[in-house]
């Protein structure tokens, strides 16, 4: 008891200096001017974002409004639009003209003004196998994309919803063609991302020129088609009607259209890459605001059981996507990782304390850090590239096991050593052979053993960010319900993402329950049987 | 299958054996032979090197030198045959997850034993050691006693020819215990297993066993049966060990209900053990276990008798009491009793002693 007593004391020392620190902050920010900061949402597209453009202007503009701090929330077009309809964004910068005027229209924004364009391109690799180099003038874009699909080349979709997106089928549409079939993909990643994936796996694709610039070393692709309206890539500032800071909001669209930011715009990337990147425009306000602003649709939750109870056969391809991977790699890394944790946990050697520590190391792996390991290995430049796994389901496969395996060992060999030590020299003494007493040992330890097992499945099969970076999202290929989730919820789509989510709960609780009926089994019913 | 024995009449023999730790010996043994159907008890304090030795001899451990042989086989064909014609109790045994009947069933499990077999040599051994009404139960909800007598009943049940027992009694409570070695020592007598056990208490391996080894340091000090060990200790390590100073021989005159009625030196004791009438004993008993009062007490302990002090020695906070009186005594008593007492050389004063504290071996 007065051990007790002595710990809540303590506690309570500690929880009352965090107050008096809380106090005194609170007190120091009330004598300064820190306490005027309001913040500004800005929903932008992840093209903008990854150019570095973004940056320059909000560390330009934060720099003159010092009360001002501007939250920046990098999405695709898609997304961004969601959010405004949302009210979880005060203003947006994107480039969708079609979808802007609808959210306009809708109601959701306000004082829409194009202040910036470049231009879009077909970029894709050297060899140009489709031919479509040297395309220009009126009408590029889709007669590129028609080569494309006539020559069956590998075409990467962002496949995101996002502006460059929207921009790309409508390129399909004017060709006149449906793009489908093993050619054709969708990385449902932002700009940078599908570049990367783009250039590892010699796919063409639709990309602002900014990005690609910017982005051209790492991406190791070429433009090959330019040009005309179909190309233009026109970006717009929105208030957004449901904003929570309105006021900061038209702040910042004042200066997004004033000359400083004009300046910042043209100058962008002309050092640096020797051509201005963005061109700034000036135009008036094309539309006054809408009707009363809408609904925001159906209940997301219910939309998530409609999906569920109907089947939905997107829903189900990533469900079984996810099990099929995530079962391959369990089941690799159980015959890998167990044999391991029993080998160290029953044999002496010299450097097993180094062995052991460095099993559960393996516990702490961070997820994007083996997966940053797995791409590197696997990667076109990397020494496994010629095997050509990046972004397949073996390289997720592979990632999952590496992330797995040490969980397994190392859950394996804590459940052996919890077992009494000289077990297997009891059951030696019974007559056993060595076999048999490694069986009656193991058999003891089995509980845990399974458990190990379950727990290495809720490990890969919950994990996003290995998935991502080695397998890219690819629909049908690498899209598993993690990453489905994220690209999902970038899109909008909240149902469909509410939907997987419970799927994936829904597993998670089904092996728990496994688990804990086996546990309790174990201790009541035969081990030896 | 039965194996044959060595040229000196040996079952199973230990040459050489020697363990090493460290730069130190935990096991050093020349030599150590068994007997078939004897019951071999090593004695030593704890620490002594009992369970390695047990251990060796087994075959369940390695000797960094020396060998063991099963009859006239030796190395890798010796070890097996002692692997499915022996049975190993440890101290601390482990029941595997399961029931009682699975767990007594295992060594049969593991010589593949048809079904019915397993059952019936199962239920034989469970019976054996009273836990027959135990077969159904978790191994995970036994008592202390119940679990060392699961594990026992697990070893008799593969029906070996060399059981190993190491400290069957060093964790039960001192009636569980005691009940424990009625079964033992039954079981030693009814068949002709030879038992090999592992013991820190004399009064279980004089009771029990038909030779006694005592160990010390590694080293087998002496051996041979009980009855030499007392006659002829080689030294006071053994003496103590023993209890051969502390001890006397006597007839037996009377047997009443698991007590003895003895007779040394014209005196008659009550004390515990098991022989047939006549027969002599060797009476031990340990000397904290004798108390001293100034009269006779109307009291439990069933021998009383009148002595004078002749000694007094100092043992660290305690003290030494050598006494005379129907023989010679030692008893241990505190400093403060011996004040409080007012006790001296000469002083006449009353020795009690329950029946439980002398206790009777065949000599």
């Amino acid at each position: 008891m007065r051990i007790d007593r002595t710990v809540s004391m303590h506690v309570a020392t500690r929880r009352s200096r965090w107050t008096l620190t809380t106090l005194l902050l609170v007190g120091l920010a009330g004598c300064g001017r820190v306490d005027q900061i309001r913040t500004v949402v800005l929903g932008s597209t992840t093209s903008l974002y990854d150019s570095g453009l973004l940056d320059e202007l909000v560390a330009s503009f934060e720099a003159g409004n010092p009360d001002l701090a501007v939250r920046v929330l990098a999405v695709g077009t898609g997304q961004a639009l969601e959010l405004g309809r949302r009210g979880d964004a005060d203003l947006l910068l994107v480039h969708a003209p079609d979808a802007e005027r609808l959210f306009v229209q809708d109601g959701h924004g306000r004082d829409r003004v194009t202040f910036m364009r470049n231009d879009f391109v077909i970029a894709g690799p050297s060899d140009d196998p489709a031919r479509v180099r040297e395309l220009g003038g009126e009408g590029a874009g889709p007669r590129a994309v028609a080569a494309i699909a006539a020559s069956g080349s590998r075409f990467l979709s962002r496949g995101d919803d996002s502006g460059t997106h929207m921009r790309e089928r409508a390129l399909w549409e004017q060709a006149g063609i449906g793009p489908a079939g093993d050619w054709y993909e969708e990385a449902g990643q932002g700009m940078g991302g599908t570049l990367v994936i783009a250039a590892e796996r010699g796919a063409y694709l639709l990309t602002d020129r900014a990005t690609l610039t910017v982005l051209g070393d790492v991406a190791r692709l070429e433009v090959l088609a330019s040009g005309g309206s179909d190309l233009e890539n026109l970006y717009s500032v929105v208030a957004v009607t449901r904003g929570a800071n309105p006021e900061g909001a038209e702040r910042l669209r004042r200066w997004v259209l004033g000359e400083q930011a004009r300046q910042i715009i043209a100058g962008f990337g002309v050092e640096e890459y020797g051509r201005q990147l963005f061109t700034p425009l000036v135009q008036e306000p094309d539309s006054q605001p809408g009707p009363a602003v809408r609904g925001l649709g159906l209940n997301p939750f219910a939309e998530a059981w409609q999906l569920l109870m109907s089947r939905d056969l997107y829903v189900l391809e990533v469900v079984f996507r996810s099990l099929a991977i995530s079962g391959s790699a369990l089941l690799l890394a159980t015959l890998i990782g167990m044999p391991l944790g029993v080998l160290v946990a029953l044999s002496k050697f010299r450097l097993r304390t180094p062995v052991v520590a460095l099993i559960y190391t393996g516990l702490a792996f961070p997820p994007v850090v083996v997966g940053l390991a797995v791409f590197l290995l696997l990667s076109r430049a990397g020494p496994l590239g010629p095997l050509e796994l990046l972004y397949s389901p073996t390289a997720v496969v592979l990632a999952q096991v590496v992330l797995a395996g040490p969980y397994i060992a190392a859950v394996t060999l804590a459940a052996l050593e919890s077992v009494p030590p000289d077990v297997r020299l009891q059951a030696r003494g019974l007559g056993a052979s060595r076999w048999q007493a490694l069986a009656l040992h193991l058999r003891e330890a089995r509980a845990s053993l399974v458990a190990a097992v379950a727990a290495g499945f809720g490990a890969v099969i919950s994990e996003v960010g290995a998935v991502m970076i080695v397998g890219g999202n690819l629909l049908g290929e690498t899209r598993v319900m993690t990453t489905a989730i994220v690209l999902e919820t970038r899109r909008g789509n909240f149902g469909v993402a509410i939907a997987l989510g419970i799927v994936l709960l829904g597993i998670a609780f089904v092996v728990n329950m496994a688990l804990t009926l086996l546990h309790s089994r174990g201790l009541r019913r035969p081990a030896l049987s | 299958m039965s194996n044959r024995l060595n040229a000196r009449g040996e079952l199973l023999t230990g040459t050489g054996l020697r363990v090493r730790v460290g730069d130190g010996l935990l096991l050093d043994v020349p030599y150590i032979g068994l007997r078939s159907g004897e019951l071999f008890a090593v004695l030593g304090p704890n620490g002594a090197g009992k369970s390695t030795l047990m251990r060796v001899m087994a075959m369940l451990q390695k000797p960094d030198s020396g060998s063991v042989s099963l009859g006239s086989a030796t190395g890798a064909e010796a070890a097996d045959r002692l692997r499915r014609t022996s049975a190993f109790v440890f101290q601390r045994p482990h029941l595997w997850a399961g029931t009682v009947r699975e767990n007594i069933e295992l060594g049969l499990r593991l010589r593949r034993a048809s079904p019915e077999r397993r059952r019936a040599l199962a239920e034989e051994a469970a019976a054996q050691l009273g836990v027959a009404h135990l077969l159904a139960r978790s191994s995970r909800t036994l008592s202390g006693g119940e679990a060392q007598r699961t594990a026992v009943a697990r070893a008799l049940a593969v029906e070996p020819e060399i059981l190993f027992l190491d400290e069957p009694t060093a964790n039960l409570d001192i009636d569980v215990r005691g009940a424990l070695l009625e079964d033992l020592d039954r079981v030693a007598r009814a068949g002709s297993m030879t038992i090999v056990m592992a013991t820190h208490e004399r009064s279980e391996a004089f009771m029990l066993a038909d030779q006694v080894a005592v160990l010390r340091d590694g080293r087998v000090v002496q051996s041979g049966p009980p009855a030499e060990l007392f006659e002829n200790p080689i030294d006071s390590f053994i003496a103590a060990v023993t209890g051969a100073e502390l001890s006397f021989l006597a007839t037996v005159r009377e047997e009443l209900d698991g007590v003895l009625r003895v007779e040394s030196h014209g005196f008659e004791f009550t004390v515990v053990g098991r022989a047939p009438l006549g027969a002599r004993v060797r009476v031990a008993y340990r000397p904290e276990d004798l108390f001293l009062a100034l009269s006779e007490l109307r009291a439990s302990p069933r021998n009383r008798f009148r002595a004078r002090v002749l000694q007094v020695q100092d043992a660290g906070s305690l003290l030494r009491v050598r006494l005379e009186g129907a023989g010679t005594w030692v008893a241990v008593i505190t400093r403060g009793a011996w004040e409080e007492l007012a006790l001296d050389i000469g002083s006449e004063v009353w020795v009690h002693a329950k029946a439980t504290a002398l206790q009777a071996f065949p000599v």
